[in-house]
């Protein structure tokens, strides 16, 4: 039977970046994600393709050098392929991606191609502000963390509502 | 005029380093040095906190292997407190031990070493990549990932969670194991063997294409160490060091570990801040050694398990006693997963195993301790003096990782001497300049006790030390 699965990821020792593992937590307590599975992990490896072939819809939840602190974006994930592996900076042709850690992406892509699954998936970001050393989230972050929870719940209703992808 | 060829950063191993190569003028590498550019200072950091408070601030020097640092640090602290875990309680950390030694060689071998392996180092990048293995192999993908989860299952269903679980303590662990969990490990185990089987056979198969490329693939006479039990069985828990040379003599056939410090020494060099581990009787840098799988079964006499001893005659039978390239640490890997998993279950079955005492309680009854066990990449040390009140004075960590590191940088220079041609770095060279790294499986997070994500940067240098060119990834 496939269900809902969140995955909050991030270094928790890295300040905002373990907004990822603290909205987890909060999600596993929250009643309109009844039913779903609530990881949080440091970060996204290999094995999470086997949980996400067995969901019908994933929320990834991550941390963004990219926007504004506090601010909470939601984009699509698209399964990768082999040949849209990597692409890492300075190198054309670079080989897949570094070590044990793998993107959104990949993970998908590793899910289709050894379990024939691909759920439709979903990576909700948060603008961060500071990443140095240290277990506190910042002010900006914190406060994001209802929005946050707000948008994974629609996602994760919205799925539901329409069956395993 | 010499010159560099700088490798800058290096892929797929834990960690951020560099690598230089120097050319001299004839255009031949003369030198070649794999760089650690990160440094931590955990001896620092750890001192002035309470000695009890070791396992869990240890085991965050690192998020791949944290359970090794916890049972080295552990086991540091019983020493202190003058008390021997409780037999239930050093049982359950030999389980979680192992748990993590399988999760970590299987992300090694099927995660980052399998692209290589499955398409050859001249492959095309754009397939040499775990989808592209999931493509044309998809059969050893699964098996991979079904081993690695379950390593990971055990360190979290027996440790509350995945990443530094919080049960490993001084005088054992936390909790009793729960018959339940007891009996979902021992139901997944079966199945996990025959994914290393398989895994095992396929590899065997394909060992005959890489002779050649092993040849000179980080192959090189050096000692090797490992931890051996009474019986001179793998140990990767506790035991004694027993140390051999290139020819399988030993150099030390029962040390204590608590006496490392009159064998080993530790060198600083300026180009790294990964410390030099090396074999005080031999001096530096002649006292290099390797550990890792591969020296743990060149060191021991078995494993101890029935279905990895079948395993380790046909490795010997087809490498030799002594497996001396770097590239075997592949094939070494494998069989220590099989070795784990059936470990796991014949502790699983001892009739102890749920015993409600699995902790000893102690004060501080020394000023100093040592805790040494074997961490998936090699042979690891706590060893830590603390004040009257238990406050850390001194730390020292030698970590599996810092003892290979003189053995990396060897085998950097020997596959660079066989591949860099000309004055400029291309993807084949640049990749097996890493992946004779990774090999070895480095995990540079713990040996520097470094912060971040791992990069590497691969540098040509001439004889004048002008850049001539730089690759990073």
């Amino acid at each position: 039977m496939t269900r809902a699965l969140v995955i909050g990821y991030g270094n928790t020792l890295r300040s905002d970046d373990g907004a990822g593992p603290e909205a987890a937590s909060i999600l596993a307590g929250d009643p309109r994600l009844a039913g779903a599975e609530v990881l949080a992990v440091q970060q996204l490896v290999p094995e999470l393709a086997l949980d996400m072939s067995r969901a019908s819809i994933v929320v990834l939840v991550d941390a963004s050098v990219t926007g504004r602190p506090g601010e909470v974006t939601v984009r699509p994930v698209v399964a990768a392929g082999a040949g849209e592996m990597g692409g890492t900076a300075g190198m054309a042709g670079a080989p897949g991606p570094s070590s044990h850690h793998v993107g959104p992406a990949e993970l998908l892509g590793l899910a289709r191609e050894l379990y024939g699954a691909a759920p439709s998936a979903f990576v909700v970001s948060i603008g961060a502000a500071d990443l140095g050393p240290g277990e506190e989230l910042s002010p900006e972050v914190r406060a994001a963390l209802p929005r946050v929870a707000d948008a994974v719940a629609g996602l994760v209703g919205r799925g539901e509502d329409a069956g395993p992808g | 005029m010499t010159r560099t060829i700088v490798i800058d950063p290096v892929t797929r191993i834990e960690g951020h380093s560099k690598i230089t190569i120097q050319l001299d003028d004839r255009g031949e590498v003369v030198d070649a040095h794999f760089h650690v550019t990160q440094f931590r200072g955990f001896e620092r950091i750890t001192q002035g906190r309470p000695v009890h408070e070791m396992p869990a601030i240890t085991a965050r020097t690192c998020g791949i292997c944290p359970v090794s640092h916890m049972v080295a640090a552990a086991k540091a602290v019983d020493d202190i407190m003058a008390v021997e875990a409780a037999p239930t309680g050093a049982d359950l950390r030999r389980v979680i031990n192992l748990a993590q030694v399988v999760q970590s060689h299987a992300l090694s071998f099927f995660h980052l070493s399998s692209p290589d392996l499955l398409f050859g180092f001249d492959a095309d990048p754009a397939r040499r990549n775990i989808i592209g293995v999931a493509r044309e192999n998809p059969g050893l993908a699964r098996d991979g990932i079904a081993i690695r989860k379950l390593g990971q299952q055990i360190i979290e269903w027996l440790g509350g969670k995945r990443i530094h679980p919080p049960w490993i303590v001084p005088g054992g662990v936390a909790e009793p194991l729960a018959e339940e969990t007891r009996d979902r490990i021992l139901a997944a185990i079966p199945e996990a063997i025959a994914a290393a089987q398989r895994a095992i056979a396929w590899y065997k198969s394909d060992l005959v294409r890489w002779e050649e490329e092993a040849a000179t693939f980080g192959n090189f006479r050096t000692a090797y160490m490992g931890l051996v039990d009474r019986e001179g069985l793998v140990d990767l828990y506790d035991g004694w060091l027993r140390v051999i040379d290139a020819d399988g003599k030993p150099l030390e056939e029962r040390v204590d570990p608590r006496r490392y410090a009159e064998f080993i020494g530790e060198a600083v060099e300026p180009w790294t801040y990964l410390k030099t581990p090396y074999w005080k009787p031999m001096g530096y840098p002649d006292g290099i050694y390797r550990v890792g799988p591969l020296a743990r079964l060149n060191v021991a006499e078995r494993t101890g398990t029935p279905l990895a001893d079948e395993e380790l005659e046909k490795f010997r039978w087809r490498i030799g006693r002594v497996a001396g390239s770097s590239f075997h640490y592949h094939y070494a890997r494998l069989i220590e997963i099989l070795h784990g998993l059936e470990r796991i279950d014949q502790l699983l079955r001892g009739p102890d195993i749920l015993s409600k005492h699995v902790r000893s309680r102690a004060e501080v009854n020394r000023h100093e301790g040592i805790g040494v066990s074997e961490a998936p990449r090699g042979t690891l040390f706590h060893h830590y003096r603390v004040d009257d009140h238990g406050i850390v004075e001194w730390a020292n960590l030698i970590i599996a990782t810092g003892n290979n590191n003189m053995a990396m940088n060897r085998a950097v220079l020997q596959v660079a001497r066989q591949h860099v041609r000309g004055d400029r770095l291309e993807e084949p060279m640049l990749n097996r300049v890493e992946a004779v790294i990774r090999c070895y499986d480095p995990c540079l997070s713990c040996s520097t006790h470094a912060l971040g994500q791992m990069a590497l940067e691969l540098e040509l240098r001439a004889p004048d030390g002008t850049t001539l060119d730089t690759l990073t990834r």
